[in-house]
């Protein structure tokens, strides 16, 4: 049972959703980390070029006409700021729900949250997002959605080129890994496998790194990657801020 | 430094105690000027004094329009709001100012410190 619960639409954003619905949900994840370390603020409400680090993830999800449902998946003690974001910062309709002590947890509240509307169609594609990468683009989102249909599921990533192979005892090989990429999200999936495979992660006690690990353990649905962006880094270290600051300025603050 | 800004805190990581800590974030308007870990008190400003000069005057002529929305949006609360606010304004702003310029002084005499060493 979800534990969530309430559901903001902002005056212009019913407005300007009502001609149609979509049938995909983005699920943007805010409550991760800063549940694990306890109750200290979390970092994706930080100020970022002038607006709250959640609010530019939600902002591009909501300029991809595709995504029909948005969600938000928060921490019942950030309730607040959640409704300051939401009233401030974000035109679209963001339906909120509260998370578990884990991502994947979250991950399954905000499937259960979604279960009705996926049973009956209106849903057929969930892309999952952390919110702790601000800079995520409409473009990013639309391709790793098309992905996802096409496929049944998608990850965005990046080939990574700096890595290098080494043997047991720790000698260079001289190989390259070759097919090794660093995974970003969003991660999208049609949404029916989805809601199953983590249904069934619960009852098995499984914890995956991230949805796409959770997905290979459980599913036979391929998942393709996507090339993704160098901006769509994670806000790790105190610089990471600057650097999305910077990106932001000089897009003239447009992801 | 007397000046603080907008303060902010967050858990992020630190390079220097290599695990997540408690972070004070301190903003002049939409710019990020000061970090610091509480943990190892590690600091890193920036001079951005020519960047919030660019940041002000654009927060100032789009000021009208944030306000409408603003009044638009929730009239009683904001009216109510507004007195207090624009008496606070200038004490703010100049708030602010102190705390970027002190940060670009920091700023420049760390690099010129790094810059001593390096030679």
């Amino acid at each position: 049972m979800i534990s969530a619960v309430a559901e903001r639409r902002t005056r212009r954003g019913s407005a300007g959703r009502s001609r149609r619905v979509p049938p995909a949900a983005g699920v943007v994840l805010a409550s991760g980390a800063g549940t694990r370390v306890g109750a200290e603020m979390n970092k994706v409400y930080l100020p970022l070029a002038g607006r709250r680090l959640v609010s530019w993830s939600l902002d591009a999800f909501a300029r991809v006409p595709e995504i029909g449902v948005l969600l938000l998946v928060t921490r019942p003690q950030d309730r607040e700021l959640v409704d300051w974001v939401l009233d401030r910062e974000v035109d679209a309709p963001v339906e909120v729900v509260y998370g578990g002590e884990t991502r994947q947890e979250s991950e399954l509240r905000a499937l259960r949250w979604l279960s009705s509307r996926i049973d009956e169609g209106s849903v057929d594609t969930v892309l999952i997002h952390d919110a702790a990468r601000p800079l995520v683009s409409p473009a990013l989102i639309a391709g790793v959605l098309h992905e996802a249909r096409e496929c049944g599921g998608a990850i965005p990533a990046l080939p990574a080129d700096d890595l290098v192979a080494v043997d047991e005892s720790g000698a260079l090989t001289g190989q390259e890994p070759a097919s090794i990429v660093r995974a970003q999200t969003p991660q999208g999936f049609r949404a029916g496998p989805l809601l199953e495979v983590y249904e069934r992660a619960a009852r098995d006690d499984f914890v995956g790194t991230d949805t796409a690990s959770v997905m290979e353990r459980f599913s036979g649905l391929p998942v393709r990657w996507v090339r993704g962006e160098q901006q769509n880094f994670k806000i790790t270290y105190p610089h990471d801020l600057v650097v999305a600051e910077q990106v932001l300025a000089a897009a003239d603050y447009r992801t | 430094m007397g000046a603080k800004g907008t303060i902010e805190h967050a858990t992020l990581a630190c390079h220097r105690c290599g695990r997540e800590t408690r972070h004070e974030l301190a903003y002049a308007g939409r710019l990020l000027v000061v970090t610091t870990c509480l943990t190892c008190r590690t600091s890193i400003e920036r001079d951005v004094r020519r960047r919030y000069l660019q940041d002000l005057r654009h927060r100032m002529l789009s000021k009208p329009a944030r306000m409408a929305r603003r009044l638009r949006r929730h009239p009683v609360g904001f009216t109510g709001s507004l007195p207090r606010t624009a008496a606070r304004k200038p004490w703010r702003l100049l708030d602010e100012v102190r705390l970027v310029w002190s940060a670009a002084a920091d700023a420049r005499r760390r690099h010129s410190d790094d810059g001593g060493r390096d030679r």
